[in-house]
């Protein structure tokens, strides 16, 4: 963890050099915008850390590794696609839920379908969506991508053999 | 935003009752307890996070990624496309109208395609955070198995719905 806080460290550092290159007013907007977003995330994030502390006390690690784990194949891939297609939430929220269906004993694999069937199925960008491309584009784009998802954790798997 | 709460407080409270009738008020206290020390631990990452986010915000304008993408096309168009989708920051309020933008300004579809596979499978604002949760080992999985998505979608979906045109109306300008 304290390794991640570096590079996040370094990669604030970075982008604070280069706004600092437009001004000192460009820094101090990205540092209040973020800081506005985490204000109006906040009550998300903690409902969700919540959720995920349920989820990682209430799954039965046996059962999850049963139909999850390393050993779950292609069983595993569908259903972590498939439940990472149908949350509507932001990376704030699944990442942590990720996290918590992890510790229980889920594959690698499978975590990649459900982060790969979330980043590219998610139904919270739906409605968007239909609202300036129309229902008919977002047909055509699941078509194409939710093989893509599958196809993520099928290669996943292959790499982890 | 509301809705998703709602959502989420609901899911929670279910959850939170399930504990209750398995395992009593100490299992309700123990499922309390993990999210605190996962929030605890992940707090600093998500600061981070969320300045990063800010960051990019202010640095990548939505009218450089329009201009930038504006009447491209082919392999060049795909490729621009899927790199532009990973420097734009923001949910899909942000994304979807300037896609849309990008799509009147005379893009094609391919372009368009690949800047939304680009937007969810390369998006650099939210990979701290994936690191962060996931651990750099799995994530670099992920990005190996998702690295040739996006312009795979955009040659794809130029090649098979290039003939689309989103309607006139709708969709605010960003």
């Amino acid at each position: 963890m304290s390794q991640a806080v570096s590079v996040l460290v370094a990669v604030a550092a970075a982008l604070t050099a280069l706004a600092l290159r437009h001004g000192r007013q460009k820094a101090v907007q990205g540092y209040l915008g973020g800081a506005r977003a985490l204000r109006a995330q906040l009550p998300l994030l903690l409902a969700a850390f919540a959720l995920a502390g349920y989820v990682e006390v209430l799954l039965p690690a046996d059962l999850v590794q049963a139909w999850l784990g390393a050993g779950a194949g292609l069983r595993g891939i569908v259903i972590g696609g498939l439940a990472g297609a149908i949350l509507p939430f932001g990376p704030y929220i699944v990442f942590p839920m990720a996290a918590a269906v992890r510790a229980t004993g889920a594959g690698d694999a499978t975590l990649v379908a459900f982060t790969a069937g979330w980043m590219l199925l998610s139904t919270g960008r739906i409605a968007y969506e239909m609202a300036t491309f129309g229902p008919g584009f977002t047909w055509r784009r699941l078509a194409l991508f939710a093989p893509a998802a599958l196809a993520a954790g099928g290669l996943a798997l292959l790499l982890t053999r | 935003m509301q809705a998703i709460m709602v959502v989420l407080l609901s899911i929670t409270a279910v959850l939170m009752l399930i504990a209750g009738l398995q395992g009593g008020v100490d299992m309700v206290v123990r499922g309390l307890l993990s999210g605190w020390a996962t929030l605890r631990g992940a707090a600093p990452l998500i600061i981070l996070a969320f300045a990063i986010t800010g960051m990019m915000q202010v640095l990548v304008e939505p009218a450089t990624i329009k201009k930038w993408l504006g009447r491209r096309a082919g392999w060049r168009g795909i490729a621009i496309g899927a790199a532009a989708g990973a420097l734009t920051p923001g949910g899909p309020y942000v994304y979807y109208p300037l896609a849309l933008a990008i799509h009147r300004s005379g893009a094609g579809m391919g372009t368009i395609f690949a800047y939304l596979g680009g937007k969810a499978v390369w998006d650099l604002a939210r990979l701290p955070l994936e690191i962060a949760f996931m651990g750099p080992g799995l994530t670099a999985l992920r990005w190996a198995a998702t690295m040739l998505s996006p312009p795979l979608l955009g040659y794809l979906g130029g090649r098979w719905f290039g003939g689309y045109r989103a309607p006139q109306t709708g969709g605010d300008q960003p």
